[in-house]
């Protein structure tokens, strides 16, 4: 078939990707990849962010601990980006970690943050811990603790239900987890 | 100023030969290949001069056919001679044709031929001498094969047509010739099948290759480009240097024109879907050519998009990645000083140069090259961080990929510049609007007044089966749309 007026179509869908394109260019090597997120709250909210960098020296990916405060989860994350040599990119986030310690509203507004944020994949597992910096000390077979918190709840066949879309409603399904002599563990509920 | 072969077109031959030779002499004053040599027809003492260009002719055909017939002649008393008798009873040659007027004779004389000129007559004898040499049946380069015929064009037109009418025995084939270029007056010929060829379509070609108003005509492609008209990124005329393809696509109903001079014959006219098959498909099992096929449109995606789909990726949509893919890319991106858009146009101009190279460059460079290419450009370069890896793999791929399709490999240059461009500014939306763009140009384009997707119009398997797959020869009943009669076999079968 031939097109009539295809130069009109051209233009047309020229001027709708100027005005709609995307336009966050950001290299991949210009963002540090965050494994893990973890949100508490005291006197404001803290964010911890496990990032995956590569170490120059012994060439090869190792990750990092950063922390930020802020009023709100949103402040607290763009504290965190400031403070961090590169730009936090949260697609590549395996789990988030939430303090139990907090108060339920802050800990919906945490997860209300979470879902509104674009980066952050709504199926990402949202999980408890006491001291959730803590959990990011734990020794890691997968390089980042969030993956070894995905395959723990894969196993015990709880990672559909810990999916942050599920839990950002009403808080439930969230499964317990705790450093215990640097290793990762699951705390069953009914214990 | 010289003056071409139409300016002779109202100067008549005297009758007089020392005049005509003068005549002669003097339109080509400064040719130094001009030989004129004169003798006598017989025992009747009437004057005659055979009129050559030295190279052209092969000497052999002129002392043994011409002028040995003539001088040694044994005319009877009563015998009148003039050119129609001259070439009735003295000349051995197999091809005398008459001339009337000065610019035929000049344009036989200046293709081989040699002109007699016979005292008191105003009509010469052109008489076929040719004798030019021709570089030898061979397969083309740009054309390669593993099964199938391996003979290919030349530059001598007739050649190619002898090559052709092997092929077609039949009385349909139609051969016209026109001659084109004011100064070059270059032999070209219009071949078609009569029965299958739209009529509408010889016609409009025909008068489109008369309203030609050139110069000189040195190749086909002077031809195509004049009669063309739009013809930017995807070409609209087909060319090869094959005499079975050129058969092959007058037996579906296309028209080849052939140039002297030129090894090319264009082929018109020319769909999208041709770029995707090789003669080849045709000379092995159905389902190796179908796979072939299948292979070659998927090369020409990747090779088009690889480079915007991984910039789009990298740059702007780093989630899309599984992880452990980011990671190796970070990995491998990390320390390099430029951004993947940059990269890839570097790597793909660097690539463009490389192959510009290997084709121009003698062939004792070409090893060198290939370890400058290799090692140099790519190892190198990676082990500096000036581009990485990642980048260099997907742009060695797309160029594996347009390697595959040599007919668009200039099109496919300039669809990854665009879609690249557009991916380095506006991420996947921008590759996606490339390949919106580029197929809604494919879709536009037309070759002679036929839609350039024409056998993509129809979703059935008639109409595919000779262009996503190359079907059984027993499915092939019926001819592209193009042709008048469109059953190839089993005429009783309707559509």
């Amino acid at each position: 078939m031939i097109l009539k007026g295809k130069s009109v179509i051209i233009y047309i869908v020229v001027i709708m990707l100027l005005l709609c394109g995307c336009t966050a260019n950001r290299e991949l090597d210009e963002q540090s990849i965050v494994g893990t997120v973890c949100f508490s709250y005291e006197d404001g909210f803290i964010v911890t962010a496990e990032v995956l960098t590569e170490d120059a020296t012994e060439n090869k990916l190792v990750t990092k601990t950063h922390s930020a405060k802020g009023k709100t989860p949103e402040k607290a994350v763009m504290n965190l980006s400031n403070n961090m040599p590169k730009r936090a990119m949260f697609d590549h986030c395996a789990a988030i970690v939430l303090s139990d310690k907090m108060s339920k509203e802050k800990q919906i507004e945490a997860l209300r943050y979470c879902v509104k944020n674009p980066t952050i994949n709504l199926g990402t597992p949202v999980v408890y811990c006491s001291e959730p910096q803590s959990l990011l000390k734990c020794k890691s077979e997968n390089i980042a603790v969030g993956y070894d918190i995905i395959i723990q709840l894969k196993v015990l066949s709880l990672e559909r239900q810990s999916r942050l879309y599920k839990t950002a409603q009403n808080l439930r399904g969230i499964e317990h987890f705790e450093n215990k002599n640097g290793e990762l563990t699951h705390i069953d509920k009914k214990s | 100023m010289g003056k071409n072969i139409s300016y002779y077109k109202n100067t008549f031959l005297s009758g007089k030969i020392n005049r005509d030779v003068d005549t002669i002499k003097e339109i080509l004053k400064f040719d130094a290949m001009l030989r004129i040599r004169k003798t006598f027809i017989g025992k009747t003492g009437v004057a005659c001069a055979a009129i050559f260009i030295d190279g052209m002719v092969s000497s052999d055909l002129i002392s043994d056919h011409i002028l040995r017939a003539l001088v040694t002649a044994d005319t009877s008393d009563d015998f009148k001679a003039h050119a129609e008798s001259v070439a009735e009873n003295l000349l051995y040659s197999s091809e005398v044709k008459s001339a009337k007027t000065v610019a035929e004779m000049l344009s036989a004389v200046f293709y081989g031929d040699t002109v007699l000129l016979v005292d008191g007559d105003t009509t010469a004898l052109v008489i076929n001498t040719k004798g030019w040499r021709f570089r030898s049946i061979e397969e083309p380069p740009n054309e390669r094969i593993l099964t199938g015929p391996r003979e290919g064009f030349d530059e001598a037109a007739l050649l190619n047509l002898a090559q052709i009418r092997r092929r077609l025995q039949t009385p349909d084939l139609c051969i016209c010739p026109i001659n084109l270029g004011l100064r070059t007056d270059t032999k070209v010929f219009v071949c078609y099948l009569g029965s299958l060829a739209d009529n509408e379509l010889v016609k409009a070609v025909k008068e489109k290759i008369n309203a030609v108003n050139i110069d000189g005509v040195l190749d086909i492609n002077y031809i195509a480009e004049e009669i063309c008209g739009k013809d930017f990124l995807f070409k609209t005329t087909g060319k090869t240097e094959r005499p079975d393809i050129a058969v092959a696509r007058m037996l579906e109903g296309r028209i080849v024109i052939i140039a002297d001079g030129s090894p090319v014959v264009l082929t018109l006219p020319y769909l999208f879907s041709e770029n995707f098959q090789s003669n080849e498909d045709y000379y092995q099992n159905w389902i190796l050519g179908s796979a072939a096929r299948i292979i070659r449109f998927i090369s020409f995606a990747a090779s088009c998009f690889a480079p915007a789909i991984y910039i789009s990726l990298v740059s702007f949509h780093a989630g899309f990645l599984p992880t452990f893919s980011a990671l190796s890319v970070l990995k491998l991106r990390t320390g390099v000083p430029i951004s993947s858009l940059l990269e890839c146009i570097i790597l793909i101009l660097v690539l463009e140069l490389l192959k510009e190279a290997c084709l121009r460059a003698p062939k004792d460079i070409g090893a060198a090259l290939s370890i400058i290419g290799g090692l140099v450009l790519g190892e190198a370069a990676v082990e500096t961080r000036i581009i990485s890896a990642s980048a260099l793999i997907v742009v060695a791929l797309s160029g594996l990929c347009s390697a595959m399709l040599p007919r668009l490999r200039l099109s496919i240059l300039f669809i990854n510049f665009f879609t690249s461009i557009l991916a380095g500014f506006f991420g996947l939306i921008g590759t996606f609007t490339g390949i919106c763009v580029t197929a809604i140009y494919i879709l536009g384009l037309e070759s002679f007044g036929y839609d350039y997707t024409l056998s993509l119009n129809k979703l059935s398997y008639q109409n595919l089966k000779d262009v996503l797959i190359r079907a059984k020869w027993t499915d092939m009943i019926f001819r592209p749309d193009i042709t008048k009669d469109i059953k190839r076999q089993n005429n009783d079968i309707k559509r």
